[in-house]
């Protein structure tokens, strides 16, 4: 072998080598988007040892399919405003705190890095699922439901709850104060007035998780009552969930749905 | 002399190329640079640095103790899970999975994907008899909780309470009523600490929270802090379930007894995984995890 063969060949065999162990940096971003036009939206997030992939659809006027997968469970939502039903299926898998750590950080980093996407029908389906799933009780099996938009309506009240489903009552403007109602332990129904909104410390009342600065929020009864409902019972991270906010997670479903747009009339 | 001079060219070359592979190598980051304390990095697993940006994804709200009155230092919780994800994505590696992938997080859940299917964690694998006798002995671990009626024991200090924690482990009510006689600093000591059934409105919104884990009859927990600056630890007397049908319990028991059952098989691997690695902390650097929190409320 002469000598001025070595070094080419050297050169080329550690190239070879590197080439193997240097990360793609496409590959390495946390979002990655692999195909993003009017009709799909699809692509991976990774976040803290998590990974979500993504898929939302157009499927028709004003209808929209969204599969998302986080660490294996995967969440269907199907969107017809022309139907005017939602449906949403969770195939009883279950939530817990590095899945919902992982759909807020995909919520905020679409808000981040592609903000307009949440001004499209499939783009906004899956920003909102997943702020929507984000406060699933942790270890609550997720089964499949349906809601019929055409029964829901924008009424506007602080004094007119329940214990059971509100419907979709609104709260008055973005914050102020208003009773919330849940099941007390020990004492039935009963109702506390509290701060909701940008009055209270996570934007109780708001349809998601915690607060959220890119888009309008409508302030609903039935999700300051799940919102409060969690505030007095913090998951503790060891029992299935279920034992406490459950009911009021899916009495806040429709309100969640209604305000995928500006809903309330104030 | 040829063949001498001929030999000396060929050693040159080949001392040369091996210069050039190496150079190569280390620019590309593959020359193994060793691991070690620097700025910005908290932990290594073998040569690969687990940075402070990336231990402080997983950060989440301090974890309760039982038995201790501090919660587990998140920091230190954050950096342990962002070594479980490399020693996963290793493992990951060394059995194939993935192929292709090099995000850590991508490896890190194939490889816990490919432990669900080989010891066979899934819901589904729970045997019915396991779900039924879970229904049965505690249902308040899949249902919902109607009401708790609970003993406590108030306590000045957390030293104090800690140790009366570790005598109450085991005892029966009529046995913890005692100590509450004995060593609970409240008025409801007179009672054996009894405070009836807990009232989300009425009763203080600490005790409230610190209930919630008591899922059934004789399970214990605390000490917990309060604002008065007393510390309390909780047994649950009686914990009323709403009665829902067996088929509405399934899968909930399903999902708990598989998700126990998941904690612990990859509790042990983490632990079997970081035994065959080299793993570094640097507690000193932990505070540079901290920041901002995400507005994750409910």
């Amino acid at each position: 072998m002469r000598l001025s063969s070595f070094v080419p060949a050297a050169l080329a065999l550690s190239l070879a080598a590197c080439a193997d162990q240097v990360d793609d940096p496409v590959d390495t971003a946390p979002l990655q988007l692999t195909h993003d036009d009017a009709a799909l939206i699809e692509g991976t997030f990774v976040h803290a040892g998590s990974v979500v992939t993504f898929d939302s659809r157009v499927v028709g006027p004003e209808h929209a399919l969204l599969h998302l997968d986080v660490n294996g469970v995967t969440l269907t939502a199907d969107l017809d405003l022309a139907g005017g039903t939602f449906t949403q299926d969770g195939g009883l898998g279950a939530l817990y705190a590095d899945d919902i750590a992982a759909l807020i950080a995909l919520r905020d980093a679409i808000g981040a890095a592609r903000p307009e996407l949440v001004d499209s029908l499939h783009g906004k389906l899956l920003v909102r699922h997943a702020d929507r799933m984000a406060e699933a009780p942790e270890g609550y099996t997720l089964d499949r439901r349906v809601i019929d938009m055409s029964t829901l309506s924008a009424e506007v009240s602080d004094r007119a709850g329940s214990c059971g489903n509100d419907g979709t009552t609104c709260l008055p403007g973005i914050g102020g104060y208003a009773y919330e109602y849940h099941d007390s332990t020990g004492h039935g129904c009963t109702a506390t007035y509290t701060t909701y909104g940008n009055y209270a410390s996570s934007c109780q009342g708001r349809c998601g998780a915690g607060c959220n600065w890119t888009w309008d929020d409508d302030m609903m009864q039935d999700c300051l009552d799940h919102d409060r409902c969690v505030d007095h019972h913090p998951t503790g991270g060891t029992g299935s969930g279920s034992a406490y906010c459950g009911d009021e997670f899916w009495d806040a479903d429709g309100d969640y749905v209604v305000t995928y747009a500006a809903y309330c009339p104030n | 002399m040829a063949t001498s001079g001929h030999r000396g060219r060929y050693d040159r070359g080949v001392r040369a190329a091996f210069v050039v592979f190496g150079a190569v190598l280390i620019a590309c980051g593959g020359g193994g640079t060793p691991c070690g304390p620097r700025p910005g990095v908290v932990a290594c697993v073998d040569d690969t640095p687990v940075t402070a940006a990336t231990a402080r994804e997983h950060l989440r709200p301090a974890r309760a103790i039982p038995g201790k009155a501090t919660p587990a230092d998140p920091q230190a919780a954050a950096v342990d899970a962002a070594i479980r994800v490399e020693l996963f994505a290793a493992e990951a590696r060394r059995r194939g999975l993935a192929r292709g992938a090099t995000r850590a997080a991508v490896l890190n859940q194939a490889l816990i994907a490919d432990e669900r299917a080989r010891q066979r964690l899934a819901p589904a694998d729970v045997a019915a008899a396991a779900v039924a006798a879970l229904v049965q002995a505690t249902p308040g671990r899949v249902a919902k909780i109607e009401a708790v009626h609970v003993r406590a024991i108030y306590l000045p200090d957390a030293a104090t309470a800690e140790a009366v924690y570790a005598q109450a482990v085991g005892l029966d009510d009529a046995g913890f009523a005692a100590l509450a006689q004995a060593r609970s600093q409240d008025p409801s000591a007179a009672s054996g600490g009894d405070l009836g059934e807990l009232d989300d409105d009425h009763s203080p919104i600490e005790l409230v929270r610190a209930a919630t884990p008591l899922s059934e009859a004789g399970a214990l927990t605390g000490p917990v802090a309060l604002a008065d600056g007393r510390f309390v630890i909780l047994r649950a007397v009686a914990v009323r379930v709403r009665a829902e049908s067996a088929e509405a319990l399934d899968p909930r028991a399903r999902e708990y007894l598989a998700r126990q059952a998941e904690m612990r098989a990859l509790d042990a691997l983490a632990a079997e995984l970081e035994r065959g690695h080299r793993v570094q902390r640097f507690p000193q650097a932990f505070a540079a995890i901290a920041a901002a929190g995400h507005d994750g409320g409910p």
